[in-house]
């Protein structure tokens, strides 16, 4: 392998690893607010996608950042949603928790043949949005993979000042870290929680056009990309924040190099035997093995 | 200012309080004895609103807090500090005190509060970029009275602040106490460590498996036979059990 192909595959890996970061953040946030494991959170990045490509479709020479935008807005409106109709009604008459985690496994597959019903079964290419190649001392990289990782980036870092910066940021994690002191405080909960799964569902959909960029919209694309988050954020330590923008990027590398160097026919296998091992070998991920060490 | 009557409570099918009723007035020290398992803590929690009562009523400035989440109470100035302190331990010293000013929503309402809780707690300022879960458990009780300044309390209820701390620790906690009064805050005090609480209290109610026994001046339940028998140590003679009151006013060692 020359430097060349390393350096693609890397960029590469980066690139997917943001999609699987901005997802598994999402997944994190989530189960630390509310104890919930949100499998539909796939599915909010498959709408974010679509939504971004259906705007592009209405103006086809939409700004990438704000297409990102669009899809930001529509997971943030589709996860909120589903914390203010469904998932608060269910918590308020004490359905046990692994109830409402059936609920968002629903919630996917609905969401799922919903899709199919307004934008078909066929994957869906989004144009391109970039032309040309970005060369960097004589190594050409695609500008679409340089974009995606660096949005992914910015939204990282942007998320990160709005959680310990902000009012409703601090609040929020106020209220993932002890909810009755929270309150206690003046933080209003269920307000709160809402908007966790506002922001969580934003970051899918950031990542949905993302992922939608670099390959296609379809209708089944947040199933296994969304498991995918998963692993990646167990593997950076469940409920952790910087766990999960590690965990998803080192997720995306070590799928891209297992697909370079063993199989990309594999390269699911590969990913949930990660899995297995890391719940195995390392079951509080990487924040619990940066917990012992320090 | 703060009147509980009849407050029935529970967890599912365990009733704690079996009728509470109970009368804090504007700039007194209240204080609520009692042995582990009476319902101290139970009580502070159904007038936060962290608790649903299931009957009697709580009434702050003759408005009833009936049906309130505990943000809306808190944002009445009836604020409450929980015991085992539960301060954030993820977020810094300072972020832990933003979000007890989570009321303060102008920047320089914000800055001025945490100027005066800096003031308050100097060591709290040397830690403000310190991880609050690492802080000692003195410290963490200092943060957790600095934050619930930054909610702008006019009463406090405060559970158990003492527990755990060191004899030094627990100096401070009475000091902070007094401090709280002088600026005018009005405190509902619950302590096991009733020596202490007396001391510093106007009055003080007593409860048993979660009913008022007994009620009066502090100065007279210190005084009381039976009082003294059940929470001050039978006799007070010996060192450990006079930590309280009469140490507190001499030196610290």
């Amino acid at each position: 392998m020359n430097m060349t192909a390393l350096l693609e595959v890397t960029v590469g890996g980066v690139a997917v690893g943001c999609v699987y970061s901005l997802l598994a953040l999402g997944y994190s946030m989530i189960i630390r607010a509310s104890g919930i494991i949100h499998f539909a959170q796939g599915e909010v990045m498959m709408l974010g996608s679509m939504c971004g490509l259906s705007a592009l479709w209405v103006a086809p020479s939409l700004h990438p950042a704000l297409v990102l935008l669009v899809g930001m807005l529509a997971g943030g409106a589709l996860a909120g949603a589903m914390e203010l109709l469904v998932y608060r009604t269910l918590r308020r008459r004490g359905v046990p928790l692994v109830s409402i985690i059936t609920a968002t496994v629903g919630f996917s597959i609905f969401l799922m043949n919903a899709a199919r019903l307004g934008w078909g079964s066929e994957p869906l290419r989004y144009p391109d949005m970039f032309r040309g190649a970005v060369e960097v001392s004589g190594i050409r990289i695609s500008p679409q993979l340089l974009w995606v990782a660096a949005s992914g980036f910015v939204i990282m870092v942007a998320l990160q000042i709005f959680l310990s910066k902000t009012r409703p940021g601090l609040a929020m994690q106020a209220v993932a870290q002890d909810p009755d002191a929270a309150q206690l405080m003046g933080v209003n909960l269920s307000r709160s929680m809402a908007a966790t799964f506002a922001v969580a569902g934003a970051m899918a959909g950031a990542a949905g056009v993302m992922l939608g960029s670099l390959f296609f919209s379809f209708f089944e694309m947040g199933f296994i990309t969304g498991l995918k988050a998963f692993v990646a954020a167990t593997l950076g330590g469940l409920g952790s924040i910087g766990g999960a923008m590690l965990g998803g990027i080192l997720f995306g590398l070590i799928e891209t190099f297992g697909a370079v160097f063993i199989s990309s026919a594999y390269k699911d296998a590969i990913g949930m035997m990660l899995l297995i091992a890391i719940l195995l070998v390392l079951p509080q991920g990487l924040a619990g093995l940066w917990r012992r060490l320090r | 200012m703060l009147s509980v009557k009849g407050l029935v409570a529970g967890y599912g099918d365990v009733t704690c309080l079996r009728g509470v009723s109970l009368e804090v007035g504007a700039g007194e020290v209240v204080t609520l004895i009692g042995a582990n398992g009476a319902g101290k803590s139970t009580t502070l929690r159904a007038i936060s609103g962290l608790l649903r009562a299931r009957e009697g009523g709580i009434w702050f400035d003759g408005q009833s807090l009936a049906g309130m989440t505990p943000d809306r109470i808190a944002a009445q100035g009836l604020v409450h500090v929980p015991e085992g302190r539960r301060i954030f331990p993820e977020l810094t010293v300072e972020e832990n005190l933003r979000v007890g000013g989570h009321a303060r929503r102008r920047a320089t309402e914000m800055r001025d509060g945490l100027e005066a809780a800096y003031h308050r707690f100097p060591r709290l300022k040397d830690r403000h970029r310190q991880r609050a879960g690492t802080l000692s458990g003195g410290e963490q009780q200092m943060l957790a009275f600095g934050r619930a300044m930054m909610a702008r309390p006019r009463l406090l209820m405060l559970d158990e602040p003492t527990l755990g701390l060191a004899p030094l620790m627990v100096v401070e906690v009475a000091r902070a106490v007094r401090a709280f009064r002088a600026e005018g805050i009005t405190i509902l005090l619950v302590e096991q460590n009733a020596n202490l609480a007396l001391g510093l209290a106007d009055r003080g109610y007593v409860m048993e498996t979660g009913r008022i026994v007994a009620q009066g001046a502090a100065a007279s339940l210190l005084r009381d036979p039976d009082v003294r028998a059940s929470y001050l140590g039978a006799g007070a003679r010996s060192e450990p059990q006079h930590v309280g009151a009469s140490t507190l006013e001499g030196n610290p060692p």
